[in-house]
């Protein structure tokens, strides 16, 4: 068959500048150029999976790439205000592609750089609860914003406080929430949580 | 022509490793690698326009990319402090990749995860204002930011609230920004700042 014919020389098959040999399709000369036929999608797929689908109008999507979105769906009462360091918790995960958040923690599955977000809400704050910080811990490098968490809230209303980061992250690195309200008299704050609506969260995705 | 025998030919074609069957390039063992001569990009096209670009320096460019950039040039005047929830409109577009943004709805093209970046820049907010809350509304949830208007204004009544979420989306799902300003009465607004993206809404398909 003339077609087996091709696939037992150990020489590559070229037509025009388009080139293959062993596992790869290059081009000899000039841009290498993937064509869909202008109405339907390119597709990247694993053997099993949809990897990587570009739309006919553009759109990418990444139906396995590394993303998850947690949130903590209740209260959780006397954390801190003291100064204690509270590890925040998301109990409850929306969506997490590759499974790699759990216990509060994101685990990198890949070498790469990550978007990482949070917001904690928070309530109870006294007058003297006027300093503090959120971090977003990793473990190359820790990201820090810090405020007066009276002024963020009031005693009868919540406040929240929030950080966004792009890191890069070895495989196997962590990353996770931590917030600490400093120079009240015990640790009476409050970290809101809600069974229904985000106002404490932590969401990440590999972008690179 | 050889090639064009091949092309005719309704089996598929294996040439080492690589299958060619119907539509589909794949591999029977291995990777698949795309490879540029050094010195030109690595292309896929639509037909029409190139949606992803791989320079032979390695930058990824996809230019078609759902991507929409929108902010206020202009100050909106009492529209909450009083408890009344705002839907917040934007008079310009930085960009609109897609044209899936319309003030003050974002619509999501396709089934994916999005990252929403919400910035405003609240004015004319008074010592009775102590409670405020800025939500995202999107057709699967509504994601919450809280603050206290009065103790973060500088003493000519602004503050800038800001934050970010990567959230799921469906097709033909929405996206929007409120926001509640309570305790005073309806005079607290939002502005941008001259040619500064003071209050924006931004976002984008990222996965």
């Amino acid at each position: 068959m003339t077609l087996n014919n091709i696939n037992n020389t150990s020489s590559d098959l070229t037509v025009d500048n388009l080139s293959i040999n062993a596992n790869t399709l290059s081009s000899v000369s000039g841009d290498l150029i993937v064509e869909s036929d202008g109405t339907n999608e390119i597709i990247f797929n694993n053997g099993t999976s949809d990897l990587m689908i570009m739309s006919s109008d553009g759109e990418q999507t990444l139906p396995l790439q590394p993303s998850f979105l947690a949130y903590a769906n209740a209260d959780v009462l006397n954390q801190t205000g003291s100064g204690t360091i509270v590890d925040v918790g998301f109990n409850t995960e929306v969506f997490d592609v590759g499974g790699n958040y759990a216990s509060d923690v994101f685990t990198a599955p890949v070498d790469g750089k990550y978007l990482l977000t949070t917001t904690v809400s928070f309530y109870n704050i006294t007058s003297s609860m006027d300093n503090g910080w959120i971090r977003i811990v990793t473990s190359n490098v820790n990201f820090q914003f810090s405020a007066n968490f009276y002024n963020l809230a009031t005693p009868t209303f919540e406040g929240s406080i929030s950080l966004s980061c792009i890191c890069q992250m070895e495989a196997a690195d962590t990353a996770s929430v931590k917030l600490r309200i400093q120079n009240g008299a015990s640790n009476t704050a409050d970290l809101a949580g809600d069974a229904t609506d985000l106002v404490t969260y932590f969401s990440g995705q590999l972008l690179s | 022509m050889t090639q064009n025998s091949i092309n005719n030919q309704s089996s598929s074609l294996t040439v080492d490793n690589l299958l060619l069957d119907g539509n589909t390039i794949g591999s029977t063992s291995g990777s698949i690698e795309f490879q540029s001569d050094g010195t030109n990009d690595i292309i896929f096209n639509d037909g029409t326009n190139d949606t992803l670009v791989i320079a032979d320096s390695g930058e990824s460019v996809r230019q078609y990319q759902p991507m929409f950039n929108a902010r206020n040039t202009s100050v909106q005047n009492n529209v909450t402090g009083d408890g009344t929830e705002y839907t917040c409109e934007y008079t310009t577009e930085i960009f609109d990749v897609g044209t899936n943004f319309s003030s003050p709805n974002f619509t999501a093209p396709v089934t994916g995860k999005y990252l929403f970046q919400i910035n405003i820049r609240w004015n004319a907010l008074t010592s009775s204002m102590t409670s405020g809350i800025m939500k995202l509304i999107t057709s699967n949830r509504t994601i919450y930011k809280f603050f206290n208007p009065a103790d973060l204004s500088t003493g000519n009544g602004v503050t800038s609230i800001n934050y970010d979420v990567v959230t799921d989306m469906d097709a033909t799902d929405t996206a929007y920004v409120t926001g509640t300003i309570d305790g005073g009465t309806k005079v607290a607004g939002y502005s941008g700042i001259g040619s500064a993206s003071a209050t924006s809404f931004t976002g984008g398909l990222i996965s």
